[in-house]
């Protein structure tokens, strides 16, 4: 299932640098559909921290999303003439970066019925963190999503992980409010039980660490 | 041990919970020497993305290190294009290859990668049936669809609507087709294509502005000519009240039946209703044993410009030269004169030379005629494959400031950007 170009699409963590000289994203949009590469690699030096943020929780922990970075501005100055509001060059990057995930999802899905690795999963890139079994939680945590559908998992993604609100994601997916009410309410019992049966994520669903309680 | 049957808030929460852990994690920071890497690899990609096309000056020196670098690490495959790709702008629409707009949908676009796109009507459905670097191939299932085809060297475009096929170079046009009631529709908007399929085995080859009808169920076919044209032929004798093959159109009607084919009327038809009713071999031939010399000297400007379209329809380009060339030389000034002018540049596009100069005729006999986009671009085209981009450059500037929007456009801005 395609992904919605939407005009509007879901707000982003992080709130870009401008001001100054740097020209403002309509500034850039309108450049860069003229094909002129300075305006690409200017987009790519704004948007691509957050784009890769979204990547690697989309797709999960040990994955190396470089590939998935550069196809979403690659797509991105192939379809620039589809952005049809240069204001929302934000929107219309991050709905190309949820169809390159997605596909990603459903690729790595094909690929681990061919060939399995060693839990699934590849080498971690990331520099290991402090709380060694925060980081093993939330790789069971994915290791769970993995189970899911590609667009239940980017569901689960951008609102749990993401943070992004109900209606954000609903526009993200192009359905209805109570469309992904249903769809998230169905796929959060599912990664609720299965999180609850893990001895080790149960502790994280807790107020803290250790509680064991919702 | 966790509670039984949590609240969905509390449910919510907890996961929420669990969210948070893996933002916390993922923060997909990448390191100053990732992000270096990342960036350089995307410039390069840039750079050999761009690399067919101009850039600007003050670019070059950023990508020119890329550019070299591509050059050498791709050597040959650079020269290889990867097939096209396309992006479909609604959720509900798409579902891999296969398209299909809701009835209550608003319309749906897909946009290629070479430029081109597809706007679906609700209740269209189909499938990209193949990407290749030089072109797709459409099926159309049912419904209607508007493509604009970006035209280079060497595209080529098929759509199939059910068991007619439209060859595409490079083309703006709207295509419909109903398997219920077996009616297919086109209406070619700029540049040309062939149509084949029944009532049209050898491929009738539509112009700008003409539109195609088939009703596969009544056996009939009709091509319906722009106003212009059809106003020439109202100069053709008035049809009987029992003349079904002629409307307000001056369209031709090609009727499959056996009553239509023989005629129906006891009165000989003009050259203009035979290709009316498809007849186009009929039309020939009679122009033959009349004495082709003779039937060029003598006959009526409706009945030449019959003759000229019923050749091209037949791929008898001898015949339709000579036909153009007559109505220009006997009735110089009337408007078929003129367009036999841009029609005589489409004859010659073998020789770009030749066409440019039929083609820089129409424009200056009909600046604004109905023809002046089409003219104006493949005279671009050809003047880019005579003299190269440097001269074609002020006809592309020309063509923007009169033609923003043509189905040139993107070819005319991909000659002009710095």
């Amino acid at each position: 299932m395609a992904l919605p170009l939407t005009p509007h699409g879901p707000r982003p963590v992080l709130v870009s640098k401008q001001g100054g000289d740097e020209p403002d994203d309509g500034t850039l949009a309108a450049e860069a559909a003229k094909g002129d590469p300075g305006a690409h690699a200017a987009i790519w030096d704004r948007y691509s921290p957050l784009v890769r943020r979204v990547l690697v929780r989309a797709i999960g922990p040990g994955i190396d999303v470089e590939d998935q970075l550069q196809e979403v501005f690659l797509r991105f100055y192939r379809n620039r003439a589809l952005l049809r509001d240069p204001a929302a060059l934000r929107s219309f990057l991050f709905g190309i970066a949820l169809r390159v995930a997605a596909s990603e999802l459903r690729s790595r899905r094909i690929r681990s019925w061919l060939r399995l690795t060693k839990d699934g999963l590849l080498d971690e890139p990331e520099a290991p963190r402090a709380d060694p079994d925060a980081r093993e939680a939330v790789r069971r945590l994915y290791r769970i999503l993995d189970r899911l559908d590609a667009n239940s998992r980017l569901a689960f993604v951008l609102h749990y992980v993401d943070g992004w609100e109900l209606t954000e994601v609903a526009e993200a997916f192009g359905v209805s409010l109570a469309t992904i009410k249903r769809r998230l309410a169905r796929v959060s019992v599912n990664v609720f039980a299965s999180a609850q049966a893990d001895g080790l994520l149960v502790q994280y669903l807790g107020d803290e660490k250790g509680h064991g309680q919702p | 041990m966790m509670n039984r049957g949590p609240s969905s808030a509390d449910r919510d929460a907890a996961l929420s919970r669990l969210g948070r852990l893996a933002r916390a994690e993922l923060t997909g920071d990448a390191s100053p020497d990732q992000a270096s890497k990342a960036r350089w690899r995307f410039r390069e990609s840039l750079a050999k993305a761009t690399s067919e096309r101009p850039v600007p000056r003050w670019a070059m020196g950023t990508f020119a290190a890329a550019a070299v670098a591509v050059a050498i690490f791709f050597g040959v495959r650079a020269m290889v294009r990867p097939p096209l790709t396309f992006e479909v702008d609604s959720v509900e629409v798409a579902n891999h290859d296969y398209f299909l707009v809701p009835p209550t949908a608003e319309q749906a676009h897909v946009r290629f990668s070479d430029g081109s796109d597809i706007t679906l009507e609700p209740g269209t459905r189909g499938r990209i049936a193949e990407l290749r670097a030089d072109g797709a191939a459409i099926g159309l299932e049912s419904g209607k669809a508007s493509l604009h085809v970006v035209h280079r060297t060497g595209t080529r475009w098929s759509v199939n609507a059910g068991p007619f096929v439209i060859a595409v170079t490079g083309t703006a046009f709207d295509v419909g087709w109903s398997g219920g009631d077996q009616v297919f529709e086109v209406m070619l908007r700029s540049g040309s294509i062939t149509v084949k399929g029944p009532m049209a085995a050898s491929g009738i080859q539509l112009a700008a502005g003409e539109r195609l009808v088939a009703n596969l169920k009544a056996g009939q076919l009709r091509v319906e000519r722009p106003a212009p044209a059809a106003s020439a032929t109202t100069n053709d004798p008035a049809p009987t009240a029992s003349d079904d093959s002629s409307d307000d159109m001056g369209s031709r009607r090609i009727d499959g039946s056996p009553q239509a084919r023989s005629g129906g009327s006891e009165v000989k038809q003009s050259w203009g209703k035979r290709v009316a009713a498809g007849d186009f071999d009929a039309v020939l031939a009679e122009a033959q044993e009349m004495g082709l010399e003779g039937a060029l000297a003598r006959s009526s400007l409706p009945d030449l410009v019959a003759l000229a379209d019923a050749a091209r329809y037949r791929g008898r380009r001898d015949v339709a030269r000579r036909a153009l060339l007559a109505q220009r030389e006997r009735f110089t000034g009337s408007m078929p004169a003129h367009t036999a002018a841009f029609l005589l540049g489409r004859l010659a596009e073998a020789e770009p030379e030749t066409a440019i100069r039929w083609y820089d005729r129409y424009l200056g006999e009909t600046p604004n005629g109905e023809f002046a986009s089409e003219a104006l671009g493949r005279k671009l085209v050809a003047v880019q494959s005579v003299s190269g981009p440097d001269s074609a450059r002020p006809v592309a500037r020309e063509y923007l400031r009169r033609f923003p929007n043509g189905a040139y456009a993107a070819k005319a801005r991909e000659l002009t950007s710095p």
